[in-house]
């Protein structure tokens, strides 16, 4: 059995705002949601700049039993879940055929509390639900538990892939016929002081902005994020008279198999080439590409390498922008929320912008439709994710 | 059992278990047991967690029964008295 499988429901929330509207605006707009760190203390932090989400208040979506279980990746998800299914009559559908997909989200900021508390100030216990808060797959959980869903539920890993490849797996299932319907995507709400600091030691944050593809680029900027896909049957969807944003075409995914942080072209156009072989399509059927584009010296050069592979002289003519440069790399939930700001590509019209580009690098040499958003009707769209350890997750998605 | 109940701490530790069950401080009584209040293991954990708070004390896990420790309120009251009473010692 291989069925179509259409994209029915999009939820996000990112420094860009809540809500899809939110999200397309600040594409639009080429609006940065990048600026100082205002959430946690920056004494001990190089690094001075993220992507926060500012005005998200837990209180308004959670009473106080709630967010006892919930870290801030499980609200922002269930946020963003709720968004994706509004609408969605669930209580038509056969519970067991509906399943939850997610990047594994650990719970960042509960841990670090935690351990500040245990080592910082030498706490003899820790609250009861660091465990099951801080589980990478308790994001996934609780979107079953809300919604009431009984298929399949779990959490994939694949650092910064983690979510394209959850949104990878659930469509395989999806058209596979194991899934009538299927919640995916990711979330992360990683910036507390550990983790940025361990980020820092890695030495690929940038101080000052995330500039994808430009000569002058300093690095990625980590962002806080949840992106979540709703997907049906085609046919289904179509029969119930869904909305349907977007169709999910293919995917591809594959290991580099080398270098542990070093991206490989090699590898990241094999995923391509893999993504438009499960979609059928031949290189220039592709429109518009949102590009793993992190903003480091290596992925960029790297990725373009790859992109010159694949497409080659079809590639003067691709737009290939990085909206990591408005929402920031939002590691575990990166994958869920290009594939929502790909979908609006599809469905809008509307490319996002790489902001902060100022000089052309002859190692990048590609349309990355530089600072201002644009205006472009495309049947396909490919989202890229390369993720440390070698692991690529490369999604197809077309017009509806 | 001895009364636990007529233990003069005992007060602020039924007032911790109404506040955070949601059960009625009235219904609290040595023989109910958990279950019968309908008190689910998460608010149990939570309740235990807020009574290691309010006296500063590390409650242990009762040995040999971990994850169903406490039949009844008798049984939750006598082991918090114990460990306060060794941690007094």
């Amino acid at each position: 059995m291989r069925r179509r499988v259409a994209v029915t429901g999009l939820g996000t929330i990112s420094a860009l705002g809540t809500g899809v509207a939110a999200l397309r605006s600040a594409m639009a707009a080429g609006r940065c949601g990048i600026g100082p760190i205002s959430t946690i203390p920056t004494d001990r932090l190089t690094v001075p700049i993220a992507a926060e989400i500012l005005d998200f208040d837990p209180s308004a979506h959670f009473d106080r039993r709630q967010m006892l279980m919930l870290d801030r990746a499980s609200q922002l998800a269930l946020v963003a879940a709720r968004e994706a299914l509004d609408g969605i009559d669930l209580a038509a559908m056969p519970a067991e055929r509906c399943g939850v997909v997610l990047g594994a989200a650990i719970g960042q900021t509960t841990m670090d509390a935690g351990y500040l508390a245990l080592y910082g100030a030498e706490a003899t216990r820790l609250p009861p639900l660091t465990v099951p808060r801080g589980m990478p797959s308790a994001a996934a959980s609780q979107v079953a538990m809300s919604f009431g869903l009984h298929g399949p539920c779990f959490a994939i890993a694949s650092a910064c892939a983690s979510s394209a490849h959850a949104i990878a797996l659930a469509a395989q299932m999806v058209r596979a016929g194991q899934l009538d319907l299927a919640v995916c995507g990711g979330s992360d709400a990683s910036i507390c002081v550990g983790y940025l600091k361990a980020w820092d030691a890695l030495r690929v944050l940038s101080a000052d902005a995330c500039r994808p593809f430009s000569r002058d680029r300093s690095g990625l900027v980590i962002g806080e994020a949840a992106g979540i896909l709703v997907l049906e049957p085609w046919e289904l969807a179509r029969a119930r008279g869904a909305m349907i944003h977007a169709e999910f075409l293919g995917c591809g995914m594959g290991a580099d198999a080398g270098d542990l942080t070093a991206p490989s072209a090699e590898g990241a156009a094999r995923a391509i080439r893999a993504a438009l072989d499960d979609a059928g399509l031949a290189p220039d059927a592709v429109g518009y590409v949102n590009a793993h584009g992190t903003g480091t010296r290596l992925n960029d050069s790297t990725e373009a390498a790859a992109l010159r592979a694949v497409f080659g002289a079809h590639l003067a003519r691709l737009p290939v922008s990085s909206s990591k440069s408005l929402h920031g790399h939002c590691l575990n939930a990166a994958g869920g929320l290009e594939a929502v700001v790909t979908t609006l590509a599809l469905r809008e019209g509307l490319l996002p912008p790489t902001l902060g580009f100022r000089e052309a690098d002859p190692h990048c040499e590609l349309d990355c439709v530089p600072n201002v958003a644009r205006r472009a009707s495309i049947g396909v769209a490919l989202s890229n994710s390369f993720a440390f350890g070698g692991l690529n997750a490369v999604l197809a998605l077309g017009a509806a | 059992m001895p009364d636990v109940f007529s233990d003069p701490r005992c007060a602020a530790i039924l007032d911790i278990v109404a506040t955070e069950t949601g059960v009625a401080r009235a219904a609290l009584v040595p023989e109910a047991t958990l279950d019968g209040l309908g008190i689910p293991s998460l608010d149990l954990i939570h309740t235990l967690f807020a009574i290691e708070t309010h006296f500063d004390v590390e409650i242990p896990t009762v040995i040999g029964r971990e994850g169903a420790e406490f039949v009844t309120m008798g049984d939750l009251v006598g082991h918090i008295l114990a460990t306060l009473d060794r941690a007094a010692a």
